[in-house]
């Protein structure tokens, strides 16, 4: 009880517990830089911002952009892109087939001798493979009956179409003259 | 004026800013009638068509010990340069798969690398917050490292793209972490320009790439984190010219297209993006969807498009590189599905100038180059890329082949050998080494050799393929003469 009392009487001589004093008021000059040059930024990005706004009226729409694009990429060739064309034939086949069919065939002209000594020709069909302008060369042949024209294929060494009449020997050899 | 009246002009001015910005997108959006897919199909168009052996990868470039960050190629020679995590830059020959040099950086920590023009130095920086170039015919000092010729510092921030300008063995731009992108002199090391930064409007974040434009190289773009991409003139650092919305995440990546007028963007939101340079448009999204939540949405980490700007390559996180079809907006094949395809994400990759060949660089800590190796119908050199396309001459076979190349008209001659499965980095080939080597490409289908013969050497076959595919090498005979 006693110690309580001068517990309170020792309080109440104590000096008032300290209030800590707000800071003074100094002018805020940190923020108020700050906060200028943040207004001069956007002042400049609204003037940035109206201009585009502007511009914009003009503007071409998005399809003439694309129309650029699209015909920009259709005509630049590109060397990563697959272009499977359709196949031509091959070339064997292709001679294969004149071959057979052989369609030219001026290289009769003046007979079989002409021929031997043109052997690169043009392969044009010529059925009057006549006796008198030559005959077979070869000793085994002996008759000449162009019953079948036959085309050589081109060769490195004689790239055109050789044509010759088959001849058809006594002994049913077939050669060609 | 007091605080609190400069507090409110400020207030009104951001919501100035704001409702402009949202009246400019309302403006833009009536001119969006379309977009670049839209248009195609209206055009009749249909996506290209790859089959499994058309883009195949012929090359596996092994050598460093660390994650590749960045790639770039030479303007012409077919070499690379890549830049990596175990602190060197090392430089292909991307025909032959040999290094050429090997750097090694003060800075371990690099995150971009660039090729000059004339092919004779690269540049490169990091977290140093520096580029420093390197002149790759100097001599070598005492521990066989090539010295560094030029620091070019004075970014406040980690440097992390550069590019030379082209057609300019002097000049460099960087874009860094602190906001800016610089214009270098490299002889002087000075700053020519700096655009962004404090005072002139610029991004407001991180800006992670640059790309010059090839046709007016005045005229680049930046991708930033700021999820804007900007145009800038070299001649007016004072504001950018034009600002690109449109993404929801930062911007890794910006590329031009080949034309000059348009450019691509690549971001965090893992979508690409062409915007028309011009006007500001936004052309296309290149978008997928992808399954599973949210938190693994791969990002993109790198683009480049095609000589033609058809195929538009895209490397993201996952490890995936797809390829679209700009005009449809389509992925027509996705390069990480491939069966030796990388292994961890994609960081960079790159178009060679003349377009034959593409190289990626990924965390797996190789580099892949892929190329065309089907059926193409013409085989001649096109006329816009004459260095590029040789086509190879069988004359002899046998072990070891000979082989007679006809490049740019004239003829060189290689003796080709077969390439090691394990590749030896650790001995270096000698310089000059004029080798073909024709690596054994199993997957590839036994097809018949085309034939064609050229004016000069008559009796030869000659066999059209790209430069980095080469010719299939199967039970080591050449099928040919």
């Amino acid at each position: 009880m006693a110690a309580a009392e001068a517990m309170e009487e020792k309080q109440a001589d104590a000096p008032p517990a300290p209030r800590p004093r707000s800071p003074p008021r100094y002018p805020d000059l940190c923020g108020r830089h700050r906060l200028q040059a943040g207004i001069q930024l956007l002042s400049r990005e609204i003037g940035f911002l109206e201009e585009e706004l502007q511009s914009v009226e003009g503007l071409q729409p998005v399809s003439v952009c694309c129309k650029e694009v699209d015909k920009y990429v259709g005509t630049t060739p590109d060397p990563l892109i697959p272009s499977y064309k359709k196949r031509h034939k091959s070339p064997c086949f292709w001679r294969w087939l004149r071959a057979m069919v052989c369609l030219d065939a001026t290289c009769f002209t003046g007979g079989f001798s002409s021929w031997q000594n043109q052997p690169c020709c043009t392969c044009r069909p010529s059925w009057s493979c006549s006796s008198s302008s030559g005959g077979c060369r070869s000793r085994s042949c002996c008759s000449v009956s162009c019953s079948r024209l036959h085309c050589v294929i081109p060769s490195l060494s004689c790239p055109g179409y050789s044509c010759g009449c088959v001849c058809s020997c006594s002994n049913g050899t077939k050669k060609y003259v | 004026m007091s605080v609190a009246e400069l507090k409110e002009r400020h207030i009104a001015a951001t919501a100035t800013v704001n409702s402009l910005r949202e009246r400019l997108k309302q403006r833009r959006q009536l001119l969006l009638d379309t977009d670049v897919a839209t248009y195609a199909k209206s055009q009749g168009r249909s996506a290209i068509s790859f089959s499994s052996t058309d883009l195949i990868c012929c090359r596996t470039l092994q050598g460093h010990t660390g994650k590749v960050y960045s790639l770039d190629w030479t303007p012409e020679r077919n070499r690379i340069v890549s830049a990596s995590q175990d602190g060197r830059l090392i430089v292909w020959n991307a025909l032959t798969s040999q290094k050429t040099h090997a750097i090694k950086l003060q800075c371990p920590w690099v995150m971009t690398c660039a090729f000059a023009p004339n092919g004779q130095s690269v540049a490169c920086g990091g977290l140093d917050s520096a580029c420093s170039i390197f002149n790759l015919n100097s001599q070598v000092d005492r521990d066989g490292n090539i010295p560094v010729s030029r620091i070019l510092t004075g970014h406040k921030g980690y440097v992390y793209s550069c590019q030379y300008v082209p057609d300019q063995e002097t000049r460099l731009i960087t874009s860094s972490g602190d906001q800016t992108c610089v214009l270098w002199d490299v002889t002087t090391g000075q700053r020519i320009s700096v655009f962004g930064g404090e005072f002139p409007s610029g991004h407001t974040a991180d800006v992670l790439s640059v790309s010059i434009n090839n046709s007016n190289s005045n005229m680049f773009v930046s991708g930033s984190c700021d999820m804007t991409a900007r145009l800038w003139d070299t001649r007016i650092a004072s504001r950018a010219v034009r600002t690109y919305h449109g993404h929801q995440g930062d911007v890794n990546t910006v590329k031009f297209f080949p034309d000059g007028q348009r450019f691509g963007t690549g971001s965090d939101d893992s979508t690409c993006r062409l915007y028309d340079m011009r006007t500001g448009h936004q052309l296309q999204v290149y978008s997928q969807q992808h399954e599973g939540d949210d938190n693994d949405v791969p990002i993109v980490t790198s683009i480049a498009f095609s000589i033609s700007g058809r195929l538009l390559f895209a490397g993201y996180s996952s490890g995936d590189c797809y390829v679209w079809d700009t005009l449809m907006a389509e992925v027509v094949l996705n390069l990480g599905t491939f069966q030796n395809s990388h292994e961890a994400r994609i960081s960079c990759l790159g178009l060679s100038s003349d377009g034959s060949a593409l190289c990626t660089g990924s965390w797996d800590k190789n580099l892949k180059i892929w190329a065309f190796g089907g059926h193409r119908k013409s085989n001649r050199p096109r006329p816009h890329s004459p260095s590029r396309f040789f086509t190879l001459l069988v004359l002899k076979a046998g072990l070891p082949p000979l082989l007679f190349a006809a490049v740019n008209g004239g003829s060189q001659a290689f003796r080709a050998r077969r390439q090691r499965s394990k590749d030896l980095s650790e001995k270096w080939p000698p310089r000059g080494d004029p080798a073909f080597s024709l690596p054994r490409q199993k997957a590839l289908p036994k097809r018949r050799l085309a034939f064609r013969s050229l004016p000069s050497l008559p009796t030869t076959i000659s066999i059209g393929v790209s430069p980095y595919v080469g010719v299939s090498v199967i039970d080591g005979v050449f099928r040919g003469l």
